[in-house]
């Protein structure tokens, strides 16, 4: 029993060397902070620091919209892309960085309608990470 | 003495008293006039114990879930009614339902639901632009109608007339191209092209692309 | 055990089989090993989806993980650290069994992530199989030892 466990904790102790370097130093290394961004998305320090360059998308229904909204912010979404399409296309120049939002983390409708205008070639497309609830408990 | 040591790595395994579900993927192909999907998901209790379903999670507010009731007995079987409505959203949709158990409180089961949902008419790109002081080349939009889709396009126009269209039939009845001309890309201008369909007759639907100088 | 009058090979065999089964194994190891070392950080959300442990864990297993393997298969062919590498490659089974065993009996449609993203297996209750028969095999080779 003795020498099995001390070799099995010689192989425990000496695998902890490559796996270090791993952390440290491997391309493809996982990332360490729990707030890892998925591609497409931002966090909302990055959006406010973009300042006048951000043109503001919100995703949600017209009700929430109407109640509150961020300020400038131009309402888009799939149910009345039709209607609402156009007013986005008059506000939009190839400068801006365009970040949609929608209620909070785990909604998906800002992703969706972030794909659908990545789709319709406009560039500079990201999600804000946190949504509305992100922007309302900002300090 | 060495059985001692197989067993040192015995690692006590979770009760297995779960739901056990019929399935927990599903995938459908909508028809164009479909508006909405239901799909079941079936589950019994297969353990000894009651099973109470804490919470049910939807990964957007497209997707609702009915449940009939809460608490499930030993043996007893039920189903999560999921009904996901599309609103405008076309082509390859997942989306998830997130049921929460007593059981299984911070491991919630992920139910899936794969919709296929059929563009009838695809329009693509959806923008075309152009650079103010950029050359006027014409521009391309293409119009497809879904194989099975008994729609006709009836016309294409544009509401700008410095913004000139020509539309060719690449497809009999499948494929077109819509050609944007503009007259001078001196200034910014806007164009909202209204492509016409025959399909519903009582409704006939409208899409549409747009065409930008900025 | 069986008589050896009747099978007087058989000793023999079993040893060679031991032999033999345990560098097949050190290999498999390796080989799982190496796949998932190549890409951790494709292996620590493979990790994730199997919704046991949270993320930092799951991130530091994915960084060490792999090379304990290839540590553990590899040294199933050195004779001064063969019990302790198969002490830590039973281990390991366990721990893959369970999480196997826990994703088949949720229900999560995911891959097992066994071999990385370079063989990408659906499902999970082959790789489960697969997984107590090895287990079995080291309890097989286990039984070798004095």
């Amino acid at each position: 029993m003795g020498p099995t466990v001390r070799q099995a904790s010689l192989i425990l102790l000496a695998a902890l060397v490559p796996a270090s370097l791993t952390a440290a130093f491997h391309p493809r290394r996982p990332v360490w902070s729990q707030e890892t961004l998925a591609p497409g998305e931002e966090m909302l320090p990055t959006v406010l620091a973009w300042g006048a360059n951000a043109l503001w998308v919100d995703a949600r229904t017209a009700d929430e919209y109407e109640t509150e909204h961020v300020p400038g912010a131009i309402s888009l979404n799939l149910e009345n892309w039709d209607q609402l399409f156009p007013k986005f296309l008059d506000a939009w120049t190839r400068e801006k960085k365009v970040v949609v939002y929608c209620s909070a983390a785990t909604c998906e409708l800002s992703r969706e309608v972030a794909e659908r205008l990545r789709k319709s070639g406009i560039s500079s497309v990201y999600v804000l990470k946190g949504g509305w609830e992100a922007w309302k408990n900002r300090k | 003495m060495k059985l001692s040591l197989f067993l040192l790595c015995l690692f006590a395994g979770s009760a297995f008293g779960q739901l056990a579900w019929a399935t927990t993927e599903q995938t459908f192909n909508s028809k164009p006039q479909d508006k909405e999907v239901v799909a079941k998901y079936k589950f019994t209790n297969n353990g000894t114990k009651p099973i109470k379903i804490q919470n049910v999670r939807t990964s957007c507010g497209c997707t609702t879930a009915a449940l009939s009731k809460t608490d499930y007995a030993p043996g007893e079987s039920g189903e999560i009614e999921a009904r996901f409505t599309f609103s405008g959203r076309t082509g390859k949709q997942e989306k998830a339902i997130m049921v929460a158990t007593s059981a299984n409180p911070e491991q919630p089961t992920v139910l899936k639901l794969h919709v296929y949902i059929e563009e009838t008419v695809k329009i693509e790109p959806e923008v075309v632009l152009w650079q103010v002081g950029e050359q006027p080349d014409p521009k391309v939009i293409h119009i497809a109608i879904a194989n099975d889709a008994s729609v006709k396009l009836v016309s294409v126009t544009s509401d700008n007339p410095a913004m000139k269209v020509k539309l060719t039939e690449v497809k009999p009845g499948k494929e077109y191209e819509a050609q944007i001309t503009p007259e001078s890309v001196g200034q910014p201008a806007a164009a909202t092209l209204v492509i016409q369909t025959d399909y519903p007759p009582d409704n006939p639907q409208t899409k549409y692309a747009y065409a930008r100088i900025k | 055990m069986i008589s050896r009058l009747h099978f007087p090979e058989l000793p023999r065999l079993v040893k060679l089989g031991r032999i033999f089964g345990r560098m097949v194994l050190g290999l498999l190891f390796v080989l799982a090993g190496a796949t998932k070392a190549f890409d951790p950080g494709a292996f620590a959300v493979e990790i994730q989806r199997y919704h046991l442990i949270p993320w930092i864990p799951g991130a530091l297993s994915s960084v060490y993980l792999p090379w304990l393997e290839i540590l553990a298969g590899a040294l199933l062919f050195v004779k001064r650290f063969e019990q302790g590498a198969l002490l830590l490659v039973t281990c390991l089974l366990f721990v893959f069994t369970f999480a196997l065993a826990s994703a088949t009996f949720r229900g999560l449609g995911i891959d097992c992530g066994c071999f990385g993203k370079v063989f990408t297996a659906t499902g999970t209750v082959v790789p489960l199989i697969r997984n107590i028969l090895l287990l079995a095999f080291t309890g097989f080779l286990w039984l070798g030892y004095p």
